[in-house]
């Protein structure tokens, strides 16, 4: 089992009482498997996955991550899983402004340790993936939407993690770019990659072999 | 461990990504290095000024002089040092009993020699005139090139004759070389030349132009006699200037009047005061970084504060708190460098255009360039830590959630 939550909670010390934004959570993910986390607005989607991406750690509960325990791990191998094992994707892009595609995509291997050279290499294979081979030295100012978010499935990709976490990727395109992109996240799941998407767009939803529906930070149907 | 060119290179993108504020917060921290640069630069021409004057002077002669009168045989206007020899006081001059006493009983000191002093000018040249007798020859270190220097003889029957020193101001003065058996026109006295020498040491400090003429001491019926000593080697000065009061107190009843000193004692006192003054402005100096140091802080936190959804990019992508600590250290270290750099080099151009004014040497010591880089990476390490602190406690989910 790839990651494995059980009765999961996450909750926030705002106000006396605090607020809940996960409640019981079970959750478990194979190997290879595409999911769609959904639900309305504030039910708990994107915590989920900050908590999946070990952004975040469960206020109780247990999240195991490849049969090891997330909340007894430090900092220093929190971001190794981070940078190693999983890729994100994130609605807004969220690429470095003022340095080009090509070292944007070359980030995670930097902070993996991987010398300039071996970084070039290695990004330029995984924008050649993603089709945007011909943007690499242009800045993310210069892309489109859709070029920008495969900018970013490119970075999520480089380090080769084991899982890609997506946060309403399609969220800020428009239908036909938001499709290519879903397009290249089937073909990623088909080489092998674990996809978790979190979204309320049902095209977005549709292409998951799973769907977790979440309601009030519970988990109301799978 | 990172590739630290290439948090180098990032911390330098964004800084100039960024020209204005960046340009802005350096002028504080090069206004800052450029004092300290200079007052270092000046402070270093000074000491070294000093140490050529101590060597011109002897660093084996003692002068002998009034106990109360010492204070007073020195004056600083600006950047110099003027003798004064003008202000001897009250005191009886030393009798030829006190120094033949001084000869034979001191063991460290080698010669003792009178000298009366007179200075004035002669068709816009300076003239120093010395009276003194043979044993002058020995402490001041006279090297005869034609004729002969003054001796006893000379002294006794008061014989109008004179010596001349060949320096760079006598060609101009005698409009060529002097001859020997010419005369020499003194405050209307015409004096017989009968030697050409050079001096090694007892050159006035600080006083570089002016035509020497060595006379007998006993034609020379006014002014304060001065007395110098000759130690055996410069490690016995205060050994031979203690032998000296002593002898000297003995022969006044025990009263302790005269003082032997010798010239880098007394400048040392002098060199306190340079010090002193050096701090102060360099405290002054310090305080400008100081802001120039909180500007640079202001700018970073402004910065970390723009860039909080890029820290939380870079944690998402596996950073390590101490890696954006390490690059928001940089960028401040960059910016203090860079400042530093820039203030070494204009701090060095004005002490080097400053340094004839204030009639010290320049010089470029690894001592100046060494302070002007440390403190600017000192105030970039100081003045970076707390934003950069700041940028790597930020919670990563809301960073990503700024707008």
């Amino acid at each position: 089992m790839l990651i494995s939550i059980s009765n999961g909670w996450k909750i926030y010390s705002k106000g006396p009482q605090g607020v809940i934004a996960l409640r019981e959570i079970d959750f478990k993910v194979k190997k290879g498997e595409y999911i769609a986390i959904t639900g309305p607005s504030g039910s708990g989607k994107s915590t989920l996955l900050h908590i999946l991406g070990c952004l975040d750690i469960l206020t109780e509960g247990e999240y195991r991550f490849d049969g090891k325990r997330v909340e007894s791990l430090n900092e220093r191998a929190l971001a190794e899983i981070r940078n190693k094992r999983i890729g994100f994707v994130f609605q807004f892009f969220h690429l470095l402004p003022r340095v080009n595609i090509l070292q944007n995509v070359g980030v995670p291997l930097f902070y993996a340790g991987e010398r300039k050279d071996k970084r070039d290499k290695l990004a330029y294979e995984a924008l050649k993936k993603v089709g945007m081979e011909h943007r690499a030295l242009h800045l993310p100012n210069e892309l489109s939407g859709g070029e920008k978010q495969r900018a970013a499935i490119a970075r999520a990709i480089v380090n080769d993690p084991d899982i890609l976490l997506a946060d309403e990727p399609t969220g800020n395109l428009d239908t036909k770019t938001g499709s290519n992109i879903l397009n290249l996240f089937d073909c990623l799941n088909e080489e092998g990659k674990t996809i978790i998407v979190a979204s309320h767009n049902p095209r977005v939803v549709k292409r998951a072999k799973r769907i977790i529906l979440l309601q009030d930070g519970m988990i109301k149907k799978r | 461990m990172r590739d630290f060119r290439e948090l180098i290179t990032i911390g330098f993108n964004n800084l100039m990504a960024h020209r204005l504020r960046t340009t802005l917060s350096l002028i504080g921290i090069i206004v800052g290095i450029t004092a300290i640069v200079i007052i270092a630069s000046v402070g270093e021409g000074s000491k070294l000024k000093i140490r050529k004057e101590i060597k011109k002077w002897g660093t084996d002669i003692l002068r002998i002089f009034p106990e109360q009168q010492h204070k007073e045989s020195f004056s600083v206007r600006g950047s110099e040092m003027i003798l004064r020899a003008s202000s001897y006081g009250s005191l009886p001059s030393l009798t030829e009993k006190d120094l033949v006493s001084i000869r034979r009983n001191a063991s460290n000191v080698s010669s003792v020699a009178p000298v009366i002093k007179s200075s004035f000018q002669s068709n816009k040249q300076n003239i120093t005139v010395w009276g003194v007798d043979k044993e002058f020859q020995d402490v001041a270190g006279i090297e005869v090139l034609q004729g002969r220097f003054i001796n006893e003889r000379d002294v006794k029957m008061k014989y109008k004759i004179c010596v001349v020193e060949i320096n760079s101001e006598i060609y101009r003065f005698f409009k060529g070389m002097p001859k020997i058996g010419s005369y020499l026109s003194l405050n209307s006295m015409s004096f017989k030349i009968v030697g050409l020498v050079k001096r090694k040491t007892l050159q006035t400090p600080f006083i570089d132009k002016s035509v020497e003429v060595y006379i007998p001491i006993s034609i020379m019926e006014k002014g304060q006699r001065e007395y110098y000593a000759k130690v055996d080697s410069e490690d016995k000065l205060s050994r031979a200037a203690h032998e000296i009061e002593s002898i000297l107190q003995s022969r006044k009843l025990g009263k302790k009047l005269y003082k032997a000193r010798s010239f880098g004692q007394i400048l040392k006192m002098q060199n306190r005061i340079i010090k002193i003054v050096t701090l102060v402005i360099g405290g002054i100096a310090f305080l400008s970084l100081l802001v120039g140091g909180i500007g640079i802080m202001n700018v970073m936190l402004v910065s970390v504060g723009e860039r909080k959804r890029e820290i939380g990019i870079r944690i998402a992508l596996g950073a390590l708190r101490k890696d954006i600590l390490l690059q928001f250290l940089i960028e401040a270290i960059i910016l203090c460098s860079a400042g530093g750099f820039i203030g070494t080099i204009v701090g060095l151009i004005i002490a080097w255009v400053t340094a004839p004014i204030l009639r010290v040497p320049f010089i470029i010591s690894w001592k100046v360039a060494f302070i002007g880089v440390t403190f600017s990476v000192l105030v970039g390490i100081l003045s970076g830590l707390y934003p950069a602190f700041k940028a790597s406690r930020l919670d990563p989910i809301e960073s990503l959630r700024y707008e």
